[in-house]
């Protein structure tokens, strides 16, 4: 994956992520990540890289 | 199935007619086309157009019940034009351009087809089948070439070397008929396919959708409107067509869950469609004229030809209803092997044209099917995932313009041939225009008869010969292509930006400068060879004599 940028903070967008989850709130989840996924697909704009992401977030599941 | 007597049912019914077969009299046809669907027909006028002799066999009285397939797309109605057969379905139809979609009350597309102001036709009509069968029926039975055999149906097939035998069923008993070639044009279930042992290919999908055609008025424009899970069918997506004569056409899914059986029933096709008007704020007393159930598939034949046997339309291909490219192909179908037929019939192409038939059409059912299948991904997600990948998009869609490509519902275009054993390939370099294999496009021009000049469209010089379209200015190359003509089926059309005065017909004045946008056409002597059936067979920047007569040959399969 590329280096991290200066601004950052994987920390953080972890924490955005559990809130933004928790705000869309039950039953709504997988909607807010699926519209999230296809948003994040679209703003890295590299078909090769969004499936290789996709192939990596299916790896251990269980 | 109807409901109650209605407006269908007030279409003719025809007698039958002892054929000569019956007593005795061996009758050899040069082409029999089985089945008098909304493809057979049109095959049928294209071949009378060229003055082929042609037998249609139907084993009903009267054209097919219901909206059935309802929209009509451009490249259909520029097909029925080259045949004459346009006038009337136009004058029925309801154009239109565009349309909506929503999700839980929010719009989450405003979709509009390609349109402007050099188009001849609309993108888009909705005509019931049934009006479009029966105007065909009309014109077919004005053509003294034609002869629509109705309650006669084919019961057996025998090949032979040069011909096909087919034993035809009637009121008054059995008789053969020796044709030369059949299209086989006899619908979904065709019989040909099964008596010559070919299975079509592919898949079917499980999603149903329940279809009822509704009379009442409403000042509502003519448009397609979708509903993604809406309130009053939660679960479900429905679809929305207006038609002519008051009649709203309405397409619902049914969920997995429901069971089709009890669906039909009338009480809660009536429960489901009183819903959706009352979302809808349309709360009319509507008449309930038809209803069926209706299954995607996703199905071609690998080859149109089987020796002297040709299938066109839903005989040879089911594509999802999705982007309305089912009855479209079909006469897409019709269009392309009818030159090629009568070609071959009357001696002035080679028989690989019908080899190139089956290439170009079941490319193009391959096509078809692909993007019809993407549509049926997003209007029936078969699984939890397209489901949740659709909800997404639909939710990302309601503010986000970029999500909105992927609620479009990829109406039907017309298809550009990648290959085809008679076209050549580029070897120039263009800055616009149509590629080989794609069909010419058409803007206004004007022609000269005798001493006046008439408004037309470029489409209207696509007649039954090919033809060649140059832009003006290099006599040699004039020269050779009325050369060409005087001794070949070619039909020489000289493009003018101004109007040279000049009596010869094929003169025309491209007066709105297009050529030059539209086709390319930067430079004198420049030009296409445009099929009979509107696909480009070659384009040249320079002309080249030799490699013009070398690519006319090509275009027409001639051996040598
Ligand atoms: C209920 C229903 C709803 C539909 N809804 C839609 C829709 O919403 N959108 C869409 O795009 N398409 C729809 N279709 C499909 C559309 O109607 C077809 O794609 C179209 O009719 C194909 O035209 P065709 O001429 O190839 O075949 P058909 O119209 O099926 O015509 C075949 C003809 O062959 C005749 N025939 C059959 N067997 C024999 C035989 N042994 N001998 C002689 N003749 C024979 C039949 O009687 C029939 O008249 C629908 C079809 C049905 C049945």
């Amino acid at each position: 994956m590329s280096p991290p940028s200066q601004n950052f903070d994987l920390e953080r967008i972890w924490e955005k992520l559990a809130n933004a989850i928790d705000a869309a709130g039950s039953g709504k989840e997988v909607l807010f990540l699926s519209k999230f996924a296809i948003l994040a697909s679209k703003e890295l704009n590299d078909g090769q890289q969004v499936e290789r992401l996709v192939d990596i977030a299916l790896e251990d599941l269980t | 199935m109807a409901i109650g007597r209605s407006m269908y049912d007030d279409f003719p019914s025809y007698p039958f007619r002892r054929p000569p077969g019956l007593d005795g009299r061996p009758e050899q046809r040069p082409v029999v086309v089985v089945g008098a669907g909304p493809v057979g027909l049109t095959a049928a006028i294209g071949l009378a157009r060229y003055g082929i002799p042609v037998v249609v066999l139907e084993p009903r009285d009267s054209v097919s019940f219901g909206s059935r397939a309802a929209c009509i797309s451009r490249r259909s109605l520029e097909i029925w034009n080259r045949f004459g057969a346009v006038q009337r379905p136009l004058a029925k139809g309801l154009p239109w351009t565009g349309g909506r979609s929503f999700w839980h009350g929010h719009q989450v597309l405003d979709f509009q087809m390609p349109h402007d102001e050099d188009q001849k036709y609309p993108p888009m009509v909705n005509l019931q089948q049934c009006f479009a069968e029966q105007y065909l029926v009309d014109a077919l039975n004005e053509c003294p070439e034609a002869d629509i055999r109705w309650h006669s149906r084919l019961t057996a097939v025998k090949s032979t070397n040069d011909c096909v035998i087919l034993s035809v069923e009637t009121p008054d008993g059995v008789y053969d008929l020796e044709a030369d070639w059949v299209v086989a044009a006899d619908g979904a279930r065709s019989f040909v396919r099964e008596a010559v042992g070919l299975k079509l290919e592919g898949n079917s999908y499980e999603g149903r959708y329940l279809i009822a055609d509704i009379k009442f008025s409403s000042e509502y424009p003519t448009e397609r409107r979708a509903w993604f899970d809406p309130p009053s069918n939660p679960g479900s997506t429905v679809l929305m067509h207006r038609q002519p004569d008051d009649v709203w056409r309405i397409d619902y899914q049914l969920r997995d869950d429901e069971d089709s059986a009890i669906e039909l029933q009338e009480e809660r096709v009536r429960a489901r469609v009183d819903a959706h008007l009352k979302m809808i704020g349309e709360a009319p007393d509507y008449e309930l004229i038809w209803i069926s159930l209706y299954k995607a598939h996703c199905l071609t034949l690998p080859h149109y030809r089987h020796g002297r046997i040709l299938f066109a339309g839903d005989a040879a291909h089911l594509v999802p209803i999705f982007g309305v490219r089912g009855l479209n192909s079909g006469i897409d179908d019709a269009g392309n092997l009818v030159w090629k037929l009568a070609a071959v019939i009357q001696g002035w192409g080679g028989d690989g044209l019908l080899d190139s038939y089956s290439h170009e059409r079941v490319f193009a059912a391959r096509e078809n099917i692909e993007q019809a299948r993407k549509s049926t991904l997003f209007m029936t997600p078969p699984s939890r995932g397209f489901e949740l990948m659709r909800q997404a998009a639909l939710s990302l869609a309601v503010s986000n313009a970029f999500a909105r490509a992927l609620v479009n519902p990829r109406q039907t275009t017309a298809i550009t041939f990648a290959t085809s054993p008679i076209q050549t390939t580029e070897d120039e370099s263009w800055e616009s225009g149509p590629v080989v294999g794609a069909t010419l496009p058409t803007f206004p021009i004007k022609m000269r008869r005798g001493h006046q000049l008439y408004d037309g469209h470029l489409i209207d010089l696509v007649g039954l010969d090919p033809t060649v379209v140059v832009a003006g200015g290099d006599e040699a190359v004039e020269m050779h292509l009325c050369k060409v003509a005087s001794r070949d089926r070619l039909n020489v059309v000289i493009l003018e930006q101004n109007d040279r005065a000049d009596a010869r017909p094929t003169v025309v004045v491209d007066h709105r400068h297009r050529a030059r946008d539209l086709l390319g056409l930067d430079r004198p002597g420049a030009g296409y060879l445009i099929r009979p059936d509107g696909h480009v067979a070659a384009r040249w920047r320079r002309f080249d004599p030799t490699r013009f007569d070398a690519i006319f040959a090509l275009s027409l399969a001639r051996g040598d």
